[in-house]
């Protein structure tokens, strides 16, 4: 739970930053990029006791997708700006090629890993299920991927 | 155009060298590489705050993830010769095609 917990606040920084960069480059650049440096160091960090339980795919397609989402919709409610349908089909797209991407390398990137096994069961098991299979545990960039 | 653009693919740029630094910390046990880490990622934030001066935010921040994470895929390549299956690449296909629909 606790690690969780932790992802939430990962995404929540993460949003608040970004809004924060926004703000920084608009109207207030001090108070904007304090607010920027400060929330994405701690999203950082927040990001990285999660994935010390919660396997890597899952938590990165959690963090980048949700906070993808929210972005948009913060820059919509925020800051008044306009997405065309064409805009939110291609933010889509985008969406759905990270996961898909994030997904086929999480097999590989956490095959090694026996205790998110019992955390992953809960949530994902058909993906549990297939990293079983390739235990060949190679250390790549994208295991901490932003 | 050029400038947002040119910006973009720098900040991506520093993105990757955090992710690489943040790894080398083994999760913030080597704390030299995550301050690193830390630097490049606010660097990085900084030169996207550039960008959505005159790009909307939801625009900005998604290329940047999508490139993001072909940079990341491409230097997996290279670096740790770790390959995509059929899957990853379909979904590398999503993301090219939503940078370029975004251009249109």
């Amino acid at each position: 739970m606790y690690y969780w917990f932790m992802l939430a606040l990962a995404v929540v920084a993460e949003v608040v930053s970004t809004v924060g960069m926004k703000y920084a480059a608009t109207s207030s650049p001090i108070f904007g990029y304090l607010v920027m440096a400060l929330m994405i160091s701690f999203s950082f960090y927040a990001f990285s006791r999660a994935v010390v339980h919660i396997p890597l795919a899952v938590s990165y397609a959690i963090w980048e997708g949700l906070g993808l989402f929210l972005i948009g919709i913060a820059g919509v409610v925020l800051f008044g700006e306009y997405l065309s349908l064409g805009e939110m089909f291609a933010i889509a797209l985008m969406l759905v090629g990270l996961l898909l991407v994030t997904f086929d390398k999480g097999k590989k990137a956490d095959a090694d890993e026996a205790f998110p096994v019992v955390q992953a069961n809960k949530h994902k098991p058909a993906q549990v299920a297939r990293m079983q299979v390739k235990p060949a545990h190679r250390s790549t960039l994208g295991e901490v991927a932003l | 155009m050029i400038v947002p653009v040119s910006l973009l693919i720098g900040s991506v740029s520093l993105d990757l060298l955090a992710c690489y630094c943040v790894k080398r910390s083994k999760g913030f046990q080597k704390v030299i590489w995550g301050l690193a880490g830390l630097l490049a990622i606010i660097s990085a934030f900084v030169l996207l705050s550039f960008v959505v001066r005159d790009i909307p935010l939801g625009i900005a921040y998604s290329v940047w993830g999508g490139m993001g994470v072909l940079g990341t895929v491409l230097l997996d390549r290279m670096l740790f010769n770790s390959r995509l299956g059929r899957q990853g690449m379909i979904g590398v296909a999503c993301i090219v095609a939503g940078i370029v629909a975004m251009q249109l």
